[in-house]
């Protein structure tokens, strides 16, 4: 067991490697509530993928990720592994993105049984027409819910205007039409390719120990996953955007926008890690409420409080969205293309930097402020290859000729597009 | 491991109190100042756009950048200011969040920096003449009115809004916690000043506190850097609580593709003890809230009616909404299979396993309270308003929620009536 630790935050996590092959890590902390995730590097944009000796790729219907989240919560004997928490007074939950599929339960007792339920329904695929063909209907009602709600379409909306070929523009949860070709046997072979605990890692926080965690392990996941060599594959993604503008037309009250940057993931964890924070320090400076350019915007009527942006990466995806509403996105938008063009110019002052990078460091302290906090954002970052332990120093350790230069190679308005959702007529 | 929520209150000056709990879990720390006022159309609009004229600018920070420049500065605090809606009360909240004074590099004493800046938002506004700044009022209204406006976008909230609304029509509940789109349009700089200078001065305070900090220390930091005008702070009010009358139904048809179908009830009370409160809490779980819930097992997975179906107490009125997304055409099938469940719980279908699991995820709902800062600060909030007197620990109602019988149960789910049913009907192909 390893223990890797970060003084100065008084932080510090256990990793062991399973004999199954799992990656384990555990935070102890002293909160009342403990909070485990088990997840795979399995989500919605793995749709197609060859396994080694088949000689023909596998193209898996879309939503599937997402629809064997639903699925493993039933059982073999008919119950769902919800009442099997219920016994031990776990609440549970499962979320699918678009690299990860993450199964969670937190508790404030019986937190040896509860993972032990985790462990094992996760482990217990039963999938059958008739359950297949029963949750078709529920996964409907979700799909529409999200076609009704202008927030998830104007996202996506936006992904398909940046991406050309990228399955990162393809609704997690599929369409209606798509998911109506699940079938049992699909579902299957699917899990054993990406449901192998060598692409599997059980994280945990709270008021457990390693001892107790390994004992649940060796009781559960009694022998390791037969190998299987499975090869991802995604169509090839030029640098260029796929079309500067889409607008659709929802029962909105004032039109909102999100507006893209399409950037180029590093491939290495050190470049990744840079790129997080040099990306997080240029948004803040960018459009954060202490930005001249959010407060000239603001001042304009063109913005209003609900306007901000966020990183996001994952995989060989990293793009900036920024986000809002107000009667002019097209005015917005050509705002930003010209701050862009003038800060190539006139680049921020190391006073501003200085202060960016504060709030960076604020920000990641309140990580730590929750088991689920600690959990969600350690889990997100270990499949890149990061460590949450380790991004405060790259904060402290970002310079400003790196800032710069990140601005310089990247924040390019030919790489940008707008989605907008516009009020029905 | 849990942690006591012992709250200390102290009155510190006329109508306003210091809730404070001190806890070392946290890097960061909050402190909310909560003006207790009654949800009433004549205030709730220009309280409401106080809170955004208000940390907009102030005399000492006048712009929104340089607000933001000095929270930037302070490593990220934040100041915030909303209202909420809590029953028939609109408190307007004062928000101030910090890192701890440890983690601050440069030795500033953040606390100290932090109370001072929220002073200057609510106390030291940016004023032209001794009056609100025309402009920013005028913006301010605009953004509150779209905001308010964009509430259709979201249409779960809307369609549980609109059924609370039906439901009780005539009653200040039925009242956005931002009050009405021509409240905002009628308020101009001299009815704003007016209902500034009410805000501080009528109105009960609850300062709530939760970080590492002692509740001295937190106290003279407070006594230090915010001082409030004299006044007596006196204005309270009652809730008004029905009985369910005739049934009322109600459709209304939008261009969505899922339909939304809420149905709202009343009871005749609102929980006076924590026995109370903790049977018709119970009942929800074992009802909709939870995955082993009669409405999770059966509306969705035996009839794979919804994606969810949940219903949504709210203590402080006495009124449950049961709010779900269906096909429309499944209008009278899913309202049909909801008061079936319903009724099921009424004659006392209720199994021995229903209620322990029920017990277990209600006693752990409590218990996880303390690990949350904006949680430990809720916890309080809302406790103040059934109290004046002791804050009750979520410990201590854990520990009663082993001694809650079926029979308890099945009184409360019979203290329900269906007073209203919303469908939201969608038109789209």
């Amino acid at each position: 067991m390893e223990t890797r630790e970060n003084k100065r935050l008084g932080e510090k996590y256990y990793y062991t490697k399973h004999k199954s092959g799992l990656d384990i890590y555990l935070f102890p902390k002293s909160f009342t509530t403990t909070y485990a995730v088990f997840a795979t590097k399995y989500g919605s944009i793995d749709r197609v993928f060859r396994v080694e000796g088949e000689a023909e790729d596998t193209v898996i219907p879309d939503g599937l990720a997402h629809f064997m989240e639903h699925k493993l919560f039933e059982n073999e004997d008919g119950t769902d592994a919800f009442s099997r928490y219920a016994k031990f007074g776990g609440s549970a939950n499962a979320y699918t993105s678009f690299e990860k599929t993450a199964y969670l339960f937190y508790a404030t007792d019986n937190v040896k049984e509860n993972l032990e339920v985790l462990l094992d329904f996760v482990r217990h695929p039963y999938f059958t027409k008739e359950t297949v063909d029963k949750e078709q209907g529920i996964i409907g009602q979700e799909i529409k819910m999200y076609d009704d709600l202008p927030s998830w379409k104007v996202y996506f909306n936006m992904l398909s205007a940046l991406y050309q070929n990228h399955p990162v523009k393809i609704d997690i949860a599929g369409t209606v039409d798509s998911i109506a070709e699940i079938t049992p046997e699909i579902l299957h072979k699917t899990y054993k390719c990406f449901y192998n605990l060598s692409n599997m890692v059980l994280c945990i926080s709270g008021n457990i120990d390693m001892e107790t965690v390994l004992s649940v392990a060796d009781k559960i996941l009694t022998s390791p996953d037969e190998e299987i060599k499975i090869e991802r594959k995604y169509p090839s993604e030029p640098d260029e955007i796929a079309e500067e503008k889409i607008t659709q037309a929802l029962d909105v009250a004032i039109p909102l926008y999100n507006i893209g940057l399409k950037l180029k993931h590093p491939e290495t964890s050190e470049g990744k890690y840079k790129f997080f924070v040099e990306n997080n320090i240029l948004l803040t400076l960018l459009f954060d409420e202490s930005s001249d350019f959010y407060g000239k915007l603001y001042d304009e009527g063109l913005i209003n409080g609900k306007f901000g942006a966020n990183y996001e990466a994952f995989r060989d995806v990293a793009l900036v969205c920024i986000g809002g509403s107000g009667e002019d996105p097209d005015a917005v938008f050509n705002s930003i293309k010209e701050e862009f063009e003038k800060r190539r110019k006139n680049f921020f002052t190391e006073e501003e930097f200085e202060r960016a990078k504060k709030a960076l460091y604020a920000a990641q302290l309140s990580c730590f402020d929750g088991t689920e906090q600690i959990v969600s954002t350690f889990l997100s970052l270990i499949f890149e290859g990061m460590d949450l332990l380790e991004l405060t120093d790259y904060i402290a350790n970002a310079s400003y000729e790196d800032v710069k230069r990140c601005f310089e190679e990247n924040y390019r308005t030919d790489k940008m597009a707008i989605s907008v959702i516009v009020p029905r007529q | 491991m849990a942690e006591k929520l012992n709250y200390i209150s102290e009155n510190i000056k006329a109508g306003i109190r210091l809730n404070s709990l001190k806890t070392d879990r946290f890097k960061t720390n909050l402190l909310t100042i909560n003006v207790i006022t009654p949800l009433k159309e004549e205030t709730a609009s220009r309280f409401s756009l106080l809170t955004d004229v208000l940390t907009a600018a102030c005399e000492k920070y006048p712009s929104l950048v340089e607000l933001g420049k000095r929270m930037a500065d302070l490593y990220s605090a934040s100041v915030n200011a909303f209202v909420q809606k809590k029953g028939e009360k609109q408190i307007v909240v004062f928000e101030l969040s910090l890192i701890n004074n440890e983690y601050a590099y440069d030795g500033t004493d953040l606390f100290d920096e932090g109370t001072k800046l929220l002073s200057e938002v609510m106390l030291h506004p940016y004023l032209k003449n001794g009056k609100f700044d025309t402009e920013i009022v005028d913006r301010e209204k605009k953004n509150l009115i779209d905001s308010m406006k964009e509430k259709i976008n979201n249409k779960a909230s809307f369609a549980n809004d609109r059924c609370g609304e039906i439901m009780c029509e005539g009653e200040p509940f039925a009242l956005d916690a931002n009050g009405t789109i021509p409240a905002v349009e009628k308020t101009t700089v001299d009815s704003l000043m007016d209902s500034y200078k009410e805000l501080f001065s009528k109105y009960p305070i609850e300062i709530f506190y939760a970080g590492s900090m002692s509740h001295e220390d937190v106290k003279s930091y407070i006594n230090k850097n915010i001082h409030f005008p004299e006044g007596e702070r006196n204005i309270t009010s009652q809730t008004v609580i029905k009985e369910a009358g005739e049934l009322k139904e109600v459709e209304e048809s939008f261009d969505v593709s899922q339909g939304k179908l809420i149905l709202g009830f009343r009871t005749d009370f609102v929980p006076k003890t924590d026995e109370e409160l903790l049977d018709i809490q119970l009942f929800c779980d074992i009802f909709g809230s939870s995955p082993t819930s009669k409405l999770f097992m059966n509306v969705r997975e035996k009839l794979s009616l919804c994606y969810y179906c949940r219903p949504i107490y709210t203590a402080l009125k006495g009124v449950m909404l049961v709010s779900s997304g269906i096909e429309t055409s499944n209008f009278e099938k899913a309202k049909t299979a909801i008061l079936t469940e319903l009724d099921a719980m009424k004659n006392g279908n209720i199994s021995d396993e229903e209620m322990e699991n029920g017990k277990r995820s209600v006693i752990n709902s409590f218990k996880m309270v303390t690990d949350n800062l904006g949680g430990i600060i809720s916890w309080g909030s809302v406790r103040r308003l059934y109290t004046d007197g002791r804050i009750a620990t979520p410990e201590e109602f854990a520990e009663k929620v082993d001694g809650i019988t079926k029979e308890r149960i099945v009184a409360v789910a019979n203290r329900l009536m269906l007073d209203t049913v919303y469908l939201l009907k969608g038109e789209a192909e």
